[in-house]
């Protein structure tokens, strides 16, 4: 009993925070609101000692396996909160410009201490009960939170598209998870694999391949991967752009762990399988293809960032096709990367459409003269979305792809470098944007006003992005470790 | 199963049960035009994980009760979704007047 409650301590103090914030907003009321986000910081700080202190290279499980400690979910833990704290400091002035989000700041913040939490359990989950629940928790405060803008159609819109279509995943999600159940008479992932060794379920039972593939069209829908992308970009829009970091960066991410833990440690063996793999395949090739051609005519900043999401998502399935060892740390670098490029590109865009109140990629226009330090950082961001040597997402490219050449799949590869030649012209409009096209708009708003705390957080993403180039063994030894006790 | 029907209860009857109310399910969401019917063929949708999984759960591990607890955190999270889903919805209602999918269109392409 203590050593399970040892083992969720990052949890119960992000989950603690949460309700006290909570709490505390209803029952002090307006003199709280200027103290909420210090009060999440304290806690996601306190959470990441407490990963350190208790959890890190000490492996565990608890409440009956269904939570597993290992490295993969330490790192991973760390990872979400960094994430978390990232969005938090970003969420700081922004919130105070929102009308809607200013008016119940501390359900705000509960709710994205929810998703953190979620992200947390995903990446620990032991059986498929908490992958489902886990991928619930994530999912339920993100359509709320969606839709945050109450007043606003569009806000109502784009929460309506991700609830309907995400629930729709869940729904199917489950049943896959019901027929693996049934196939393979376990719910413990890692007893699902071994059961699946001994009994050869892969060569010979459809329902385990038909529930797999279940659950992978659920998990499809929530990395927005293509066939199933359809609520990404319509959601991307029409959220306030701080809801649709976090959907970009933690929902993702939980999505993404959820997927390492149900392929690698589940059904361990779906290399076997012709059909799973030709499956992750389809998924992978549309996403790039489908992702990178559609974001070609966008003229919205978010709906842009949406099909460049799209498309990373299909990168990070080629690792999952190839179903090496050294695939699964390439993904796991691959979404250190990604993250990082996304905040950084998403903080620029908030400051952006702060001052010029405007998410369209013409409202860059002219900022690379009133603005030099953001705009060069911004740059450094859309480089790297691209996968141009000098910057983070070059290494995540590099080594997926190697993973997949390895794995014979050299002609997915090709058509994932050819795609993300396309994606060039997509990121280098926005520099072109920035630099060569003349700002025509209100003359108080051509010079964007930018925090310090903004700048800051956009300086230390931007040396992130260098340096995963500089020193890349640091980052392949961090994925290394993550996934080594698989 | 040992109850007094005249016939035996297999496994693939619920089994067969729970594929037709998946495929209702699905049917519905893509052809209903009305967000309470869209919600309400999900809702069909996790009736059928449910169905399944107490069916495998009664007769492929009957020892075990992993199935059955499976079934009830389900049954949780559908009335989470159920709840939320629905406040959705009267804000979308509040707005525009009506619930018809077909004019959710300010944001495409």
């Amino acid at each position: 009993m203590v050593i399970d409650l040892i083992s969720i301590i990052p949890e119960l103090i992000v989950t603690g925070f949460g309700l006290l914030v909570l709490m505390l907003s209803v029952f002090i009321g307006k003199k709280f609101d200027r103290a909420i986000a210090p009060v999440i910081t304290a806690g996601i700080v306190l959470a990441i000692g407490a990963v350190f202190a208790f959890n890190f290279y000490n492996p565990a499980s608890a409440f009956n396996n269904s939570f597993v400690v290992d490295n993969f979910s330490s790192f991973f833990r760390i990872f979400t909160l960094i994430t978390a704290l990232i969005i938090v400091g970003l969420s700081v002035g922004y919130v105070k410009e929102s009308v809607y989000i200013k008016r119940n700041l501390g359900e705000f913040y509960f709710l994205i201490m929810m998703v953190t939490v979620g992200t947390m359990l995903m990446s620990s989950s032991g059986d498929l009960i908490m992958l489902f629940l886990s991928l619930e928790l994530v999912s339920i405060p993100t359509y709320i939170l969606a839709g945050y803008e109450k007043m606003n159609e569009r806000s109502n819109e784009a929460s309506l598209k991700y609830f309907i279509l995400g629930v729709l995943a869940s729904a199917i999600l489950a049943y896959g998870f019901s027929l693996i159940y049934g196939a393979t008479g376990e719910i413990n992932l890692k007893e699902i694999a071994q059961i699946i060794i001994n009994r050869d379920l892969l060569s010979n039972s459809y329902l385990l391949i038909v529930g797999t593939i279940m659950a992978l069209i659920g998990f499809g829908f929530k990395i927005g991967a293509a066939p199933f992308h359809w609520w990404a970009p319509d959601t991307y829009e029409g959220s306030p752009t701080i809801i649709t970091t976090l959907i970009t960066t933690i929902a993702k991410l939980a999505a993404f762990s959820g997927l390492i833990r149900f392929l690698f440690i589940g059904i361990s063996r779906f290399k076997d399988s012709v059909w799973i793999i030709l499956f992750i395949i389809i998924l992978s090739m549309l996403s790039f293809i489908l992702g990178n051609f559609m974001a070609l005519p966008q003229k919205n900043f978010k709906r842009l960032m949406a099909y460049s999401s799209i498309s990373h998502a299909g990168y990070m399935l080629i690792g999952f096709a190839a179903a090496t060892m050294d695939a699964q740390w390439a993904v796991f670098v691959y979404l250190m990367a990604y993250i990082a490029m996304n905040l950084g590109a998403f903080s620029v865009a908030m400051l952006v459409e702060r001052t010029r109140k405007s998410e369209e990629i013409k409202a860059f226009a002219g900022m690379g003269y009133t603005n030099p330090f953001i705009s060069i950082c911004m740059i450094i961001f859309m480089i790297s979305m691209v996968g141009i040597p000098p910057f983070a997402g070059f290494i995540g490219k590099l080594f997926v792809f190697k993973a997949g050449v390895e794995a014979n799949l050299t002609w997915l590869v090709i058509i994932g470098v050819l795609t993300s030649v396309v994606s060039l012209w997509y990121y280098v409009n926005i520099i072109r944007h920035m630099y060569f096209i003349k700002y025509e708009g209100d003359a108080a708003a051509a010079k964007i006003k930018a925090p310090k705390l903004n700048v800051f957080i956009i300086s230390v993403l931007a040396l992130f992005n260098i340096a995963m180039v500089v020193v890349p063994s640091v980052f392949i030894l961090i994925g290394k470790n993550a996934v080594t006790l698989f | 199963m040992h109850l007094q029907l005249g016939f035996e209860l297999k496994l693939l009857y619920f089994l067969v049960m729970s594929a037709v109310l998946l495929g209702i399910g699905i049917y519905g969401v893509l052809t209903r035009r009305h967000l309470v019917h869209i919600l309400l063929s999900i809702e069909l949708i996790l009736n059928a994980a449910l169905i399944n999984l107490i069916a495998f759960s009664a007769f492929t591990t009957p020892d075990k009760m992993t199935g059955q607890m499976f079934a009830v955190f389900i049954i949780v999270v559908a009335a989470c979704e159920v709840g939320v889903g629905l406040a959705i919805i009267l804000s979308v209602y509040r707005k525009k007047n009506t619930v018809d999918i077909d004019n959710m269109n300010i944001l495409k392409w």
